[in-house]
């Protein structure tokens, strides 16, 4: 059947018949004997110096097993707030539970373990808590003027700084023909996967064996982190990651309620689990995004750009998570977008604030990266009076200048952007649109035309490790670092496999999310798993051809080059031979191997869109949706594009609808799906899409990341579209959401 | 104390006669009295879907109703559509058109859908975006769920788009 070629075939995704009927395993839906429940203190006020807790009145209360506060997590070693981000940092170290003070609405400051969650929750009422209020900074700006300073031995509210810059800025700036101005901003959102965030922690005393259950991205950075903070040895300690219920982000390193969840298994002895509520995932689940960029390009009279200094900062919230810096720093590296500029200085400052911290979410770095280049595009175009694909056209890096290297310091390795952003504009057909678009006009319509092109580097991390065996019977066990949280890795892994042993994917076993079980990785983000992991998968399986043919050579004495795996068996000497048969140990043949990148792999693509907006409701329609996308080799469509859909719509949900907002003393005003804005199946668009294959050099499948296109290239389109519709009314530039209100605005006060 | 009341709810077409808490919610009966863990939480302000249960073979968020007002009622759960081994069509058209990516919406979904069909087989693609308003996915975008649906309604073809 090897003919057949299972990778590249829409088929059908194996984990579904399970998630389906309702037999899937997310966190909450597992039990342990003797388990208890752990409800979360949290603090009302975003900021405040904590007097006394009294939490006599909870621990009496009927089933409650233990209290605990900032001071019995006093030993513990705080979260580390390092991250290989490249920014120089300056926050504390992040407090597992609140003492002395604290920063944000929602922050936990005790935590209330009981027989049932009920008891847990009615007695966490109980506890008596003395803040005594202090003023809150909420806007970055104020924040970095420094009339509150959040944390008590920095001068400032400054978290981390990065910088880089290369070529001739000034001299740039000074024979530039135009300097093109933005001050833009992308607020914060929720990533709110439908399952909240959640841990169950068991301990076996006698064994001294911590497992701990986890709703996460992965298994293996959860170990690390429990590692360092309980002084543990990795060894004693399993990480089980079931089903979840979808992360976008925001699962990639452990809650701090988690910690707590663990600490209070590690005190008592039995079994805790933690669940969050949905108003405490919007309260204390690290949000996204929360950047302005204050931008400057200079542009030659011919349309070049010439360079580009831009200031991001980002508000990174009340404390500097390990993940916190990652999206700011990879926005400044990305902020050139996919555009030729020869010179540049990017600097990003992340500003202590009093909310709930920031992280990665969906794109992490990727959509802030391409809305400020692409803003700048039109920007440009319109200052210059030129047509806004020409002027995008005269800068766009072409293919024959890859690997190219951007003046931030980014390589990238391939890509055909010119190409791209040609086929978008010939699906939307974008001349008739133009034309439509003065007839609409003329009639006094509101309607508008955009477009964009973005760079997705996925493989991010670098490196990943799997594991393949085969047993008796054919059966294959594939075992990978990375995890699935909803993007069918079994499906996809297992088609990968299928190919290169020649057996049918139903023989195939991929495990994944247990430290016990699956080798050392690093888990799903940033588009990496079927880059880094899938490669690790494949070349352990040609380690375990190779082996095979090598012990099958040695026993047979017939010579290696005669010798031929087909449909997971040895050929060649004599009847075919079993690969288990050649195992010492018996049983299994097995090998592993780890997969490394050189560099990250760029995928790419370009959206066009049209929309009009109603001048007396300011609600905003979508037309039409076009994308090309250049996702290298597609090793499942039906996976594949369900990426894309799903990412389009959650970067139109950030385009239009999505806000997280405060008010001025830091209380949460967005806390729930109610004022939150979700789209529902009513507003989404309809999106046409391509893929343009071009295989990516960098690794053995030729694949490229697909999970963030659809958030990082549609708000910078749908901003593209609506500044062109209202463009005639003098509109230069909105920042989104372009929610009703918004737009009613600047249609009315025009 | 908290008060009790007996109920008898016929629960997969199994009749359960038992005491429940007054403040206890279907949905928590369902999951944590019979394990019937299918049905998901997803929220707690009834706005996600993620519960949905059929009552009386009617779609109904199982976080708005409490264990105590079904006395005398018939749920249908995810667990319980289709005999174990099988997939409804529902199922089987969420499965095809990859309808499904992280799957915790997918329960509340596909029973809302069994619903919907039931009260429209017609249904145009506004009448199954309207109907399907109440039910939250964050992952896929729900044009693959509609596809999944309009696969299933009779009228499909009439439809344009
Ligand atoms: S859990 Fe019932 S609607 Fe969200
Ligand atoms: S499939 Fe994840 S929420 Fe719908």
């Amino acid at each position: 059947m090897t003919a057949v070629g299972w990778t590249g075939q829409p088929v059908r995704r194996v984990e579904d018949a399970e998630l389906l009927t309702g037999a899937g395993r997310y966190l909450d839906d597992i039990r342990l004997p003797g388990m208890l429940h752990l409800a979360v203190v949290r603090s009302p006020v975003a900021h405040a110096l904590l007097g006394g807790i009294d939490t006599a009145a909870a621990a009496a209360s009927p089933g409650v097993r233990l209290v605990l506060t900032g001071a019995d997590v006093a030993g513990l070693s705080r979260l580390p707030v390092a991250s290989d981000s490249g920014a120089q940092v300056f926050g504390p170290a992040v407090p597992i539970l609140a003492s002395e003070r604290v920063r944000f609405a929602g922050e936990p400051v005790a935590v209330v373990v009981a027989e049932s969650r009920a008891a847990a929750v009615d007695a966490a009422e109980l506890v008596d808590v003395e803040y005594q209020e202090l003023p809150a900074v909420t806007d970055p700006a104020a924040a970095l003027a420094g009339q509150v300073v959040l944390h008590g031995d920095a001068t400032d509210n400054v978290m981390f700084r990065w910088h880089q810059a290369s070529g001739d800025v000034d001299a740039a700036f000074a024979s530039a023909a135009a300097i093109v101005r933005a001050d833009l901003e992308l607020p914060r959102l929720a990533a709110a996967p439908l399952e909240p965030r959640g841990c169950l922690a068991a301990y076996d005393a006698a064994g001294d064996y911590l497992t701990v259950h986890a709703s996460a991205q992965d298994p293996h950075r959860p170990r690390r982190q429990l590692a360092a903070v309980f002084g543990r040895t990795p060894e004693s300690i399993r990480v089980i990651v079931p089903n979840v219920g979808g992360s976008f982000g925001s699962k990639s390193m452990l809650a701090p309620e988690a910690f707590a969840t663990v600490l209070a298994a590690l005190r008592l002895g039995r079994p805790v689990k933690w669940v969050e509520t949905r108003s405490e995932n919007f309260l204390a689940a690290y949000q996204g995004r929360g950047l302005r960029a204050d931008c400057e390009l200079a542009v030659a009279a011919d349309g070049r750009f010439l360079a580009l200094c831009a200031r991001l900062t980002s508000d990174v919230g009340a404390y500097l998570y390990p993940v916190s810096p990652v999206p700011a720093v990879h926005a400044g590296t990305l902020a050139t977008g996919c555009y030729d500029i020869p010179a540049a200085s990017v600097e990003v400052t992340g500003v202590a604030t009093n909310k709930v911290p920031t992280g990665p979410y969906r794109g992490a770095g990727r959509p802030e990266g391409a809305f400020i280049a692409e803003r700048l595009a039109d920007l440009t175009a319109a200052e210059l009076g030129l047509d806004r694909a020409e002027i995008r056209r005269r800068n766009l890096i072409g293919p024959d200048a890859m690997p190219y290297r951007t003046a931030v310091g980014t390589t990238i390795d391939s890509g055909d952007f010119p190409r791209l952003l040609d086929r978008a504009l010939e699906l939307l057909d974008y001349d008739a649109a133009l034309a439509e678009q003065r007839q609409a006009r003329d009639r006094g319509e509101i309607y508008g035309v955009g477009m964009s092109v973005f760079l997705e580097p996925g493989g991010m991390g670098l490196w990943e490790s799997a594991a393949v065996s085969v047993r008796p019977g054919g059966q294959v066990v594939a075992a990978v670092g990375s995890t699935a949280h909803g993007q069918g890795h079994q499906t996809a892994f297992a088609q990968l496999l299928a190919d290169e042993l020649g057996v049918p994917p139903a023989a195939i076993e991929i495990r994944a999310g247990d430290t016990a079980t699956v080798p050392v990785g690093l888990g799903t983000f940033g588009s990496r798993s079927a880059i880094t992991g899938g490669s690790a998968l494949i070349l352990a399986a040609r380690e375990l051809k190779a082996t095979a043919i090598k012990l099958a050579s040695e026993r047979s004495g017939v010579p290696p080059a005669e010798l031929a795996w087909r449909q997971g068996k040895i050929h060649g000497a004599g009847p075919p031979i079993d690969p288990p048969e050649l195992s010492v140990t018996a049983g299994e043949l097995s090998a592993s191997a780890v997969f490394r990148l050189e560099q990250p792999v760029y995928s790419s693509g370009a959206y066009a869109a049209i929309v009009s907006i109603d001048a007396s409701t300011g609600v905003l329609r979508v037309d039409r949706l076009v994308a090309a996308h250049d996702a290298g080799k597609v090793l499942n469509p039906l996976i594949a594009e369900g990426q894309v859909t799903g990412g389009t719509l959650q970067g139109f949900g950030e385009a239009v609808s999505e806000q997280v907002s405060y008010d001025a003393d830091g209380q949460l005003l967005t806390g729930s799906f109610l004022s939150y804005g979700i789209l529902s199946a009513t507003e989404a668009p309809v999106l046409q899409s391509e893929f343009v294959e071009v295989p990516s050099p960098l690794n053995p499948l030729g694949v490229r990341g697909v999970g963030e296109t659809g958030a990082t290239g549609v708000p910078a389109v749908i901003a593209s579209a609506v500044t062109d519709a209202l463009s005639p009314l003098g509109v230069r530039h909105l920042d989104p959401p372009y929610t009703p209100e918004v737009l009613h605005a600047a249609v009315a006060v025009t | 104390m908290s008060l009790t009341a007996r109920v008898r709810i016929r629960v997969n077409g199994e009749l359960q006669v038992t005491a429940v808490p007054a403040r206890q919610l279907l949905v928590s009966y369902l999951r944590d009295d019979l394990g019937l863990t299918g049905t998901k939480i997803g929220c707690d302000t009834t706005s996600c879907g993620a519960c949905t249960v059929l009552l009386n073979g009617e779609a109904v968020k199982s976080c708005t109703v409490f264990a105590a007002q079904a006395d005398g009622d018939e749920v249908i759960t995810i667990e319980g559509l289709a005999p174990a081994g099988s997939l409804h069509p529902v199922q089987r058209a969420f499965r095809d058109e990859h309808a499904l990516q992280c799957g915790y919406c997918t329960p509340g979904m596909v029973l809302a859908v069994v619903s919907l069909l039931r009260e429209l087989p017609e249904a145009s693609d506004a009448d199954i975006r309207r109907g399907l308003d109440g039910n939250l996915c964050r992952c896929t975008g729900y044009t693959p769920i509609i596809r999944a649906v309009r696969s299933l309604a009779a009228g499909a073809a009439h439809d344009p788009g």
